[in-house]
């Protein structure tokens, strides 16, 4: 015979219950809390994130290329161009949520600004694509080549 | 002349028909981060699904009926009910990803949203799988299938290194600035790719719809060892041109106009429309091969009359197994999931199913109650051993690769 104050099957059940809810709730919670990370792993994300906007950049520079010499397609070109801007945004908007450590407040700002240049290039080129200004498209090929040395420079800088 | 002409179509359509979404994003996002050093896991993958389905082949030849009628038979329901259900949610989630391929091959050369696309190209597949014939369906995607020689021709006019692109396919050296651990997870994800499950559902039970005999092997076999490599070819090609022109961009593969671009850069318009071409029926077919495959898998396990060579009225229960499969796949695209991340999901998730699948043909093709004579000999099963060993490692190594590395994102 069981005494009165022993936890019974029941009650194990429940305590099991209550334990796992909390530790979704406590995950729940972290995951939203903006990420501090430490400085290895900023510095890693950044270069992520640097090398998913350069490959975006460098994709729209070499699609505008083709069409600025009548080799591409216009609505081939244009799709290129919102799926880059979606998947820069997505990239920027990851890293935008990461506090950086105090040690790469530089890296933070160098990051931010390319990562803003990179989302008003591409911007630009789909306005100019969209309207077919076509005197246009040399000057936007050659920004976007300079943009993508930088983000290329930046990409060497943080892994070595 | 007849065999002549049967032999030449079937060796096209299987060139043709041998790449899919899987191998179209795959190969173009290996060759643009990895460059040719996996191109070994191509020429493996080739030569294991050349093993297989020459196996799966010769059973429908000898017995006169589809290898996974026959697992159920010779390995019980229990555990052709494990073979079902894996092979199944792999073939289902390659389904999403043709459907997904072919949408984004309509975006591509409209501008217009491919979630748009979604419920018409379902409906259109599905139309397709119930009213075309099978040998139609088999060959027109198949033929059409052929204008992805424009990566190989593209391949020549960008005029490549050829000694650098050996060097770097036969010395299966990594660029220095990536992981090993990604480059293995991409070895699974090729492999994965190359042999994925469908091909021999699809291959094996359109045997018994094209009526095979013991007379149609040499046919088959010609289908299988002259067709699947040169298919294979045109995999490296995509690789190959995507490791001239992107990798020295530092562009990595995300979405399918990326997969093209190679070949605007060489040939362009001309060229980008004979890609198009290719994509949307590459992923077209692969989308009709793998739909079938959903019905020929649980038909033939539960007993049910299955096949194009009845009338739909005659296999009820298929077409409706297709339909409900087909409207799935849309619903699960319609929550505006990215099809190129499924594509990525559904190679990798084939290559941990590849045992279920593998397995089951070794056993049958060594059973003489259905073979007879013809059952393997010490080659084939020397070789179909050694191919499960490593599609066995492939297997176990997939979900871990895939967690360490955040799926080769690291």
């Amino acid at each position: 015979m069981r005494a009165a104050h022993e936890p019974g099957p029941v009650s194990w059940r429940r305590r099991a219950w209550v334990t796992s809810v909390a530790c979704a709730g406590v995950l729940a919670v972290s995951g939203c809390v903006p990420a501090s990370p430490g400085p290895s792993t900023y510095e890693d994300k950044a270069k992520l994130t640097v090398e998913a906007a350069l490959s975006e950049v460098a994709t729209v520079q070499l699609t505008l290329q083709q069409l600025a010499r009548d080799r591409a397609f216009k609505p081939s070109v244009l799709t290129q161009l919102r799926y880059s801007e979606d998947s820069l945004d997505t990239a920027t908007g990851a890293f935008d949520e990461l506090n950086p450590p105090r040690t790469d407040d530089r890296l933070h700002q160098r990051t931010d600004s390319l990562l803003s240049a990179a989302g008003d290039a591409l911007a630009h080129t789909r306005i100019a694509v969209e309207r077919d200004e076509r005197q246009e498209y040399p000057a936007l090929v050659s920004d976007l080549k300079k943009l993508a040395t930088r983000l290329d420079t930046l990409d060497k800088q943080v892994g070595s | 002349m007849k065999k002549v002409f049967a032999l030449a179509l079937g060796i096209l359509t299987a060139i043709g028909g041998f790449v899919d979404i899987g191998d179209l994003v795959t190969n173009a996002l290996v060759g643009s981060r990895f460059g040719m050093s996996l191109a070994w896991v191509t020429v493996l993958g080739v030569g294991g699904i050349c093993v297989f389905a020459e196996m799966s082949g010769r059973v429908v030849a000898l017995s006169g009926r589809a290898t996974f009628d026959i697992v159920r038979e010779r390995l019980g329901p229990r555990v052709g009910l494990v073979n079902l259900i894996g092979s199944m949610a792999v073939t289902l989630l390659t389904y999403v990803a043709e459907i997904g391929g072919i949408a984004l091959a309509l975006e591509l050369g409209t501008s217009v949203w491919e979630f748009f696309w979604i419920p018409f190209i379902a409906a259109l597949v599905w139309f397709v799988l119930w009213r075309a014939k099978f040998d139609l369906i088999e060959n027109v995607f198949g033929i059409l299938g052929l204008a992805l020689i424009v990566f190989a021709v593209a391949l020549w006019q960008l005029g490549p290194d050829w000694a650098s692109l050996w060097q770097q396919a036969s010395t299966a050296a990594k660029p220095t600035n990536e992981a090993w651990p990604s480059y293995w997870y991409y070895a699974v994800g090729l492999f994965g790719a190359a042999m994925t499950p469908y091909e021999v559902f699809f291959f094996s039970s359109g045997g018994v719809e094209d009526g095979w005999t013991a007379e149609s092997l040499p046919t088959m076999r010609g289908n299988v060892l002259i067709g699947f490599p040169l298919g294979g070819l045109l995999s490296l090609s995509i690789a190959a041109t995507a490791t001239v022109v992107l990798l020295p961009a530092s562009i990595q593969v995300d979405t399918l106009a990326q997969v093209a671009l190679p070949v605007t850069v060489a040939l362009g318009k001309l060229g980008f429309a004979f890609a198009l071409l290719g994509f949307f029926a590459a992923t077209f077919g692969a989308a009709c091969e793998t739909g079938l495959s959903v019905g020929y898998s649980i038909c033939q396990y539960f007993g049910w009359q299955w096949g194009k060579f009845v009338r739909p009225r005659q296999a009820a229960r298929f077409h409706l197994v297709i339909l409900l499969s087909t409207v799935l796949a849309a619903a699960v695209l319609l929550t505006t999931v990215d099809p190129i991340l499924v594509t990525e999901f559904s190679v990798v998730f084939s290559a941990i199913a590849l045992p279920l699948t593998y397995l089951p043909i070794l056993i049958v093709a060594n059973d003489r109650q259905y073979m007879g004579e013809r059952t393997n000999g010490r080659f084939a099963n020397a070789l179909g051993t050694g191919y499960l060993v490593i599609v066995l490692v492939a297997s176990i190594a997939a979900i871990p690769l895939m967690i360490w590395t955040k799926m080769g994102t690291t």
